[in-house]
């Protein structure tokens, strides 16, 4: 749909009105019709009033005549108007013009220059001057020198106000754009004049606007859902977007509208559920929140919600994402090729922003199901300056837990709330403060001890953050946060006695991003932080457990980066973006560190007073990206980066639940682990943009890799970092996808083929052996149906080669034990991994009423298929047909190799309204 | 625009403060300029349609042939068959002024209805206001109805002129700060646009500064050379 | 329906599904010898037991005869003599016992073959008695509680042996089906898997029956070795597991097992109603 707006008298110093809508709630051929018929009017209207359209072209045969006849003629085909002073010009020198169907500009430039006469455009006029010698003559008043103007603001959701990210920005028929950053603003810094400017986001109608711009525009531009149109349009016109234009490789991002799409669990969204349909990013598999990407451990993936990091993003082991997913604006995914922006994990960086809560009008929303139960609250506290959205989730599993089976019963709780606010202070300022709480507790019932086990995490997090904007090229986003996660396990022996471990982090960055010009983005940022871990600590209530519990030491750390880089444009067919990131990590006491010799002895024991350094790492990190466009539908780019990981979750469990956390920073005992990775990929639109695929292979090697020594003793150890062992590794790999985003039918089609190794001495000894999330083949066909009235219907299914474990190449018996006897590392494989996904919501009424409910119907793992995650060799089957391990040493029993599984068939049945 | 009645069957409208346009009962439309009235009976009896005017207006006559349209413009007779025709009677000097576009008009003066003189399209007549005769004219002015159309064509134009056109067209004072700044000259043709609008491409045609001071404003600058 | 519903609470019960699977293995591991050696303070015939691997499970362990095995310490040095009458198992002379600080080394050899490991002995000390509960549904009993899995202190193997051939009713039962042996554990440390570990058989017994409990002492070493014997056998297959390898040893030349010397404190009871 495009509209052109504006009369001649509209000044530019008042911002500009809001942009297109009207066409509403209206038939669909009464809309075709009138639609067509406002075209026309607004097209006659424009080409009237409005044809100075320096980007048409002219045709001019002229011999001999003065210059000014010339501009005469020029005007009357091409309707513009000249201004100048007929004196100071050679107006009436002869000259003779040849142009055939020439661009106007390029006329103009091949006749004035020429004649020593330059020109600038000044209020839709054209106005000659003769050509300065050397210097800007003073009396140029500054605003209207032959300068460059910024044209900058936000793009919005039309109907909540919610800031649009990723949405594009270009001047259409030109390669010259931008994208609204992580807040919805964008910034673009051309010549004056006069541009015919797109706004595009995907599911949204595009806008169109005329900008004239001979000083700097702000404007705000709200964006009207699609969900009534055939996304056809935008097609056309998205020349600006997508993965070939895209500065970033090694990524993929998600809108609101394209996460509504994707698998869900109980009739929820999912995001790692999500991410598992993405080639490169493997999940454990059922029931786990765990990923792995591109060859990375699980603990080398950073989760960042509104710019904190969240370290176990789920509860219930997994099946739920940790933030209602109702409550997401944007998901932002890096498996390479990392901004310097981030950094701090080696594999990838998953950049959610949640919405910030309807400044339009109170809404309300949620989500009922037999699982867990959602409700969230939003609306203005000032209408379109400040809003506030509060969500809450809470698990409702109340009535599965009251059913006994086998003399074992459970309790098992979840809860989260999410509050924000924010507040628009001026046009520049622009404040928003985040809250979050989440809670999970799960208590066992074992029929052989009475007292339960019960485990328990929390993770509390809040962030200010400061958005302001100097001179319409300047963003600054500051952002103070803080988020602290507990993991806690109740030990039943000693009664009232609790293993807790804890990490926090205190940060204080500001990002920076100045848009010079279209050429040349430049970022940067400082960021300070405090890091505080605490590995497991046993605190005993009970006055009769011995008084000298070990302590294991805590941890503090600072952690100062600073970062600097610049995306630019060279020539009109290669991009290149290059940065460096500089991170130094210090840590502190108080605190007690053991130094160990090279068999892992402790040699040494020095304390560390409140305040005192004692270890300080530095780590360059360099990122670049280069970007060449082989023809407006294909490109090709390559990317090398560096990251460093200060921070390490200390875990060898193969269990797909993330089992308890211990997180060390380096030290004295580990050094930074770094990670090189360089990708190339290629990619392309075919079938008139209505698809896009895209090649990309990578190779990463990583140094000082963590590994553990055989049956790591991580729990409570105070002499943990002994346990530790570090070697390197390498992965490499190709992914495939290939996909459809826009008609009634959408998906996607990925492929990855990859491996993982790893070679740590003192480790399988010091061979080379297979990552136990070394799955060569990764395969996953994600598809979609909106009829876009009533009916969604999506199927999932993602394919696996099964996880590398560690099988017995034999047996032998200890005291009544039979103890498997092991031969490599990882010389084995799970079954392959498979499930099919199939979900189906109904929408009672359609979009644009006002009360929205719909009811959804979703199977996780369709046909039941029990993956396998790990094989034991140590149970029996007993009388009622159980596995269970025998207790009777000395008897004689016939042991079964067993495979467990998470999770069978899940259906849910949710019911979901929105107002 | 205001309406009075000044007697029983003569009504007056006149325009303060913006130009205003009306339809007269005949189907003439009438633009009238800032601080013009103009008397007209509420119905057009007899032979003729006569009205009076004091001020400037444009006129575009309804075509009526068996009733010669007349206007009264102080001792200033025009008389008109179906045309387009712009009448000032506060002209250069105070003459009336009367310039036509379109159609064919007589003026004579009231008292010498004998001595009448026929314009032609793009021909002015000047009366002036001490008995002259009434002199006839090629009009060379393009921008006689700027005023109203907004339209204004500089061409090879001073300053000291294009100043004049444009206080009087958006009713404003422009004064030079500088008198090398009058000597000036302009080539540029605007079309409906404000005057911020229009003084922003002179400003920076001819390098000016611009002073704004409600109604009044000043230009300066260097000059040319 | 049933089926489905009884899906749902199993896997909801995050107890996990098990099955049983085919699992076949590779070639036959390389021929070794695997120790079970626990000298105790007790003055009697100390059994140990070598055996060789299996490939197969559930395959009986060929015993590793013919070796010359013999026990020493700072004073003396006892030859251990095989059991005709049970191949791989080596006895010491029955006046033999463990003593505090003494270092005591084993040597094992045949052919040309040397093993050897070295043990060193914690007392053992008296302990409260274990608690048993009756189960309504078979009128039987079952072991409750034995000791804190988890200490701070000194770790410590319970062994209880249980015998109800005398109770009436269960004297014509063959010898394994009315004696059980049980293995209970306190260790200085902690295990994800062993919180997690998975459900293990209960052992039923009647009124009656004769439980003996005897308290091992075990130096940190046999703590450490028990507590990977335990991560690779009682404690694998639960909810969190964790990366498997072989169990560590004490004795050299790539034998297996482990050698042990364990004070012994032992009571016994009679369960009653």
């Amino acid at each position: 749909m495009i509209f052109r707006f504006g009369t001649p008298a509209e000044t530019l110093n008042s911002p500009a009105p809001d942009a297109i809508n009207g066409m509403m709630v209206i038939s669909a051929p009464l809309r075709t019709t009138l639609i067509t018929l406002l075209f026309i009017f607004f097209y006659y209207c424009s080409a009237n009033l409005y044809s100075q359209d320096l980007s048409g072209n002219i045709t001019l045969h002229i011999h001999n005549k003065p210059i000014s006849a010339v501009l005469k003629q020029i005007t009357e085909i091409s309707k513009i108007e000249f201004s100048y002073n007929p004196e100071s010009l050679p107006v009436e020198k002869n000259i003779s013009v040849e142009i055939a169907n020439m661009p106007l500009r390029e006329a103009l430039d091949a006749i004035l220059i020429a004649n020593g006469i330059e020109y600038i455009v000044v209020e839709k006029h054209i106005v000659l001057k003769k050509k300065s010698a050397d210097e800007v003559p003073e009396m140029i008043p500054e605003k209207t020198a032959l300068h460059r103007y910024t044209l900058s603001g936000f793009l919005y959701d039309k109907s909540t106000g919610e800031a649009l990210i990723g949405a594009n920005v270009y001047v259409k028929g030109a390669t010259i754009g931008a994208m609204t950053n992580g807040y919805g603003f964008f910034s673009l810094t051309l010549s004056s004049g006069i541009y015919p400017v797109v706004f595009s986001y995907l599911g949204f109608k595009s806008a169109e606007r005329e900008i004239i711009l001979n000083e700097d525009v702000r404007i705000s531009i709200e964006l009207e859902d699609d969900h009534l149109e055939i996304s056809e349009v935008e097609i056309l016109a998205s020349e600006g977007e997508s993965d070939v234009f895209a500065r970033q490789m090694s990524g993929i991002s998600f809108s609101q509208k394209t996460l509504g799409r994707l698998p869900g669990f109980g009739g929820d969204l999912d995001i790692i559920r999500a991410l598992q349909a993405v080639p490169g990013i493997q999940t454990f598999g059922d029931g786990s929140s765990l990923y792995y990407v591109r060859g990375g451990n699980s603990d080398q993936n950073l989760m960042l919600i509104d710019e904190v990091p969240v370290y176990n993003p789920s509860h219930l082991f997994g099946f739920f994402s940790a933030f209602s997913p109702d409550a997401i604006n944007s998901v932002q995914v890096y498996k390479g090729d990392f901004p310097a922006k981030y950094g701090g994990r080696l594999s990838s960086v998953i950049d959610i922003k949640a919405k910030e809560g309807n400044m339009k009008r109170f809404g309300c929303s949620g989500n009922i199901g037999p699982y867990a139960s959602n409700l969230t609250i939003e609306g203005p506290i000032v209408k379109n300056r400040s809003s506030f959205i509060l969500s809450g989730r809470i698990s409702t599993l109340n009535w599965l837990t009251n059913l006994k089976n086998f003399n074992k019963s459970f309790s098992f709780q979840f809860f989260d709330v999410n509050a924000k606010l924010n507040y628009s202070l001026n046009n520049n300022n622009h404040i928003f403060l985040t809250f979050y709480y989440g809670l999970d507790d799960f208590s066992r019932y074992n029929s052989v001890e009475v007292n339960s086990y019960g485990i328990g995490w929390n993770n509390l997090a809040g962030t200010f953050r400061w958005n302001h904007i100097f001179s319409n090229r300047l963003f600054f986003n500051t952002t103070f946060n803080f988020s602290r996660y507990n993991y806690s396990l109740n030990l039943p022996q000693e009664a009232n006695g609790y293993w807790k471990s804890s990490i926090a982090n205190l940060t204080l960055k500001t990002d920076a991003a100045w848009y010079l010009n279209p050429k040349n983005t430049i970022r940067s940022g400082v960021e300070v932080t405090y890091h505080y871990s605490d590995p497991g600590n046993v605190t005993l209530e009970n006055g009769n457990a011995s008084p000298d519990v070990p302590v294991v030491a805590e941890y503090h750390s600072m952690e100062y980066v600073i970062y600097l880089s610049n995306e630019q444009q060279i020539g009109k067919k290669f991009s290149l973006r290059y940065g460096i990131r500089l991170p130094v990590w210090q840590d502190f006491g108080p605190t007690k560190v053991y130094y160990f010799d090279a068999n892992h002895k402790v040699i040494d024991t020095i304390g560390y007073v409140s305040g005192e350094a004692y270890s300080t790492a530095f780590s360059p990190e360099p990122r670049v990206n280069i970007q060449y466009q082989l023809s407006n539908v294909s490109s090709v780019k390559g990317s090398y980066s560096r990251t460093t990981q200060f921070l390490q979750q200390l875990s060898n469990s193969t269990s797909p639940f993330t089992s308890l956390e211990v997180w060390a920073p380096c030290g004295v005992n580990i050094a930074p682990q770094t990670a090189d990775q360089v990708a190339i990929g290629y990619f392309r639109e075919l079938a008139k943009r209505k698809f896009s695929l895209s090649v990309e292979g990578y190779y990463k090697w990583f140094h000082n890799r963590l590994d553990y020594r055989d049956h790591a003793n991580l729990l409570f150890n105070t002499l943990i970092e002994g346990e530790l062992r570090f070697g390197k590794g390498w992965s490499y790999g190709v992914e495939l996808m290939l996909r459809k985003t826009s008609g009634n039918l959408t998906g996607w089609i990925g492929y990855t083929w990859s491996r993982a190794f790893v070679q740590t001495p003192g480790v399988n000894n010091g061979d080379i052996y297979p990552a136990s999330y070394d799955r060569p083949h990764d395969f996953c066909i994600n598809i979609s149906w909106d009829d876009k009235k009533h009916w969604l219907l999506t199927a999932n299914w993602i394919y696996m080669t099964g996880a590398a474990i560690t099988t017995p190449v034999g047996f032998y018996l200890q005291n009544g034990y039979t103890i498997p006897l092991y031969g490599a590392k990882n010389n084995d494989r799970l079954p392959d991994y498979h499930r099919l996904d199939l979900s189906a919501t109904y929408h009672f009424n359609k979009p644009g009423n006002r009360y929205r409910h719909s009811l959804a119907v979703t199977i996780y793992n369709a046909y039941s298929r029990l993956n396998p995650f790990s094989v034991s060799f140590n149970k029996i089957m007993n009388d009622n047909g159980e596995f269970v391990v025998p207790s009777n040493i000395n008897g004689t029993y016939q042991l079964v190799p067993t495979a467990m599984s998470v999770a069978g068939m899940i259906p849910s049945i949710n019911y979901q309204f929105r107002f | 625009m205001y309406r009075s009645f000044s007697s029983a069957d003569e009504l007056k409208i006149a325009a303060s403060g913006k130009i205003s346009e009306f339809t007269l009962p005949d189907g003439t439309k009438v633009t009238l300029n800032n601080g013009a009235t103009l008397t007209y009976p509420s119905k057009f009896t007899g032979g003729f349609r006569k009205i009076s005017l004091n001020g400037e207006a444009w006129f575009e006559v309804a075509h009526d042939r068996a009733h010669p349209f007349v206007v009264n413009a102080g001792k200033t007779v025009i008389q008109v068959l179906g045309t387009s025709f712009s009448v000032n009677t506060k002209g250069y000097r105070n003459c009336r002024e009367i310039i036509l576009a379109a159609g064919k008009v007589k003026v004579y003066r009231d008292d010498k209805p004998d001595d009448p003189v026929f314009l032609s399209p793009g021909e002015k007549a000047s009366v002036p206001a001490d008995g002259q005769p009434i002199i006839k004219s090629v009009n060379d002015d393009e921008n006689f109805l700027a005023w109203k159309t907004k339209h204004i064509i500089f061409s090879n134009t001073s300053m000291n002129e294009a100043a004049a056109l444009l206080s009087k067209v958006y009713d404003v004072r422009i004064r030079f700060s500088d008198n090398r700044l009058s000597g000036c000259k302009i080539t540029a043709t605007f079309d409906k646009q404000s005057l911020e609008s229009v003084l922003n491409v002179i400003k920076v045609t001819l390098d000016l500064q611009v002073r704004y001071a409600g109604r009044n404003i000043e230009l300066s600058g260097a000059g040319c050379n | 329906m049933r089926k489905i519903l009884h899906n749902i609470i199993l896997t909801i019960m995050i107890s996990g599904c098990v099955k049983e699977t085919v699992w076949t293995p590779p070639d036959s591991p390389q021929t070794n010898l695997v120790v079970d050696a626990i000298i105790t303070d007790e003055v009697k015939s100390h059994k140990i037991y070598l055996t060789t691997p299996v490939s197969q499970l559930n395959q009986s362990p060929k015993p590793y005869t013919g070796a010359s095995v013999l026990i020493s310490n700072e004073d003396s040095t006892w030859q251990l003599t095989e059991n005709p009458a049970d191949p791989g198992c080596y006895q010491t002379p029955s006046w033999f016992s463990a003593k505090l600080q003494k270092n005591y080394s084993l040597v094992i050899a045949r052919n040309d073959q040397v093993y050897t490991a070295k043990a060193t002995m914690l007392p053992s000390k008296p302990f409260p008695e274990l608690k048993y509960l009756k189960n309504d549904g078979n009128n039987l009993y079952y072991v409750d509680w034995v000791a804190n899995a988890f200490t701070t202190g000194e770790a410590a193997m319970w062994e209880l042996l249980i015998d109800w051939s005398l109770v009436p009713g269960y004297e014509q039962l063959d010898s394994l089906h009315n004696h059980a042996r049980l293995l209970f554990y306190t260790l200085p440390t902690l295990d994800v898997s062993e919180v997690f570990a998975p459900r293990m058989e209960t052992t039923f017994f009647p009124a009656g029956a004769n439980i003996t409990e005897r308290r091992y002492s075990l130096t940190p070493a046999h703590a450490e070795f028990i507590r990977e014997a335990l991560l690779e056998t009682n404690w694998t297959g639960g909810l969190f597991t964790v990366a498997p390898a072989n169990v560590t040893t004490n004795m050299s030349n790539g034998a297996l097992g482990f050698f042990g010397a364990c004070g012994v404190y032992e009571l016994s009871i009679i369960v009653t109603r």
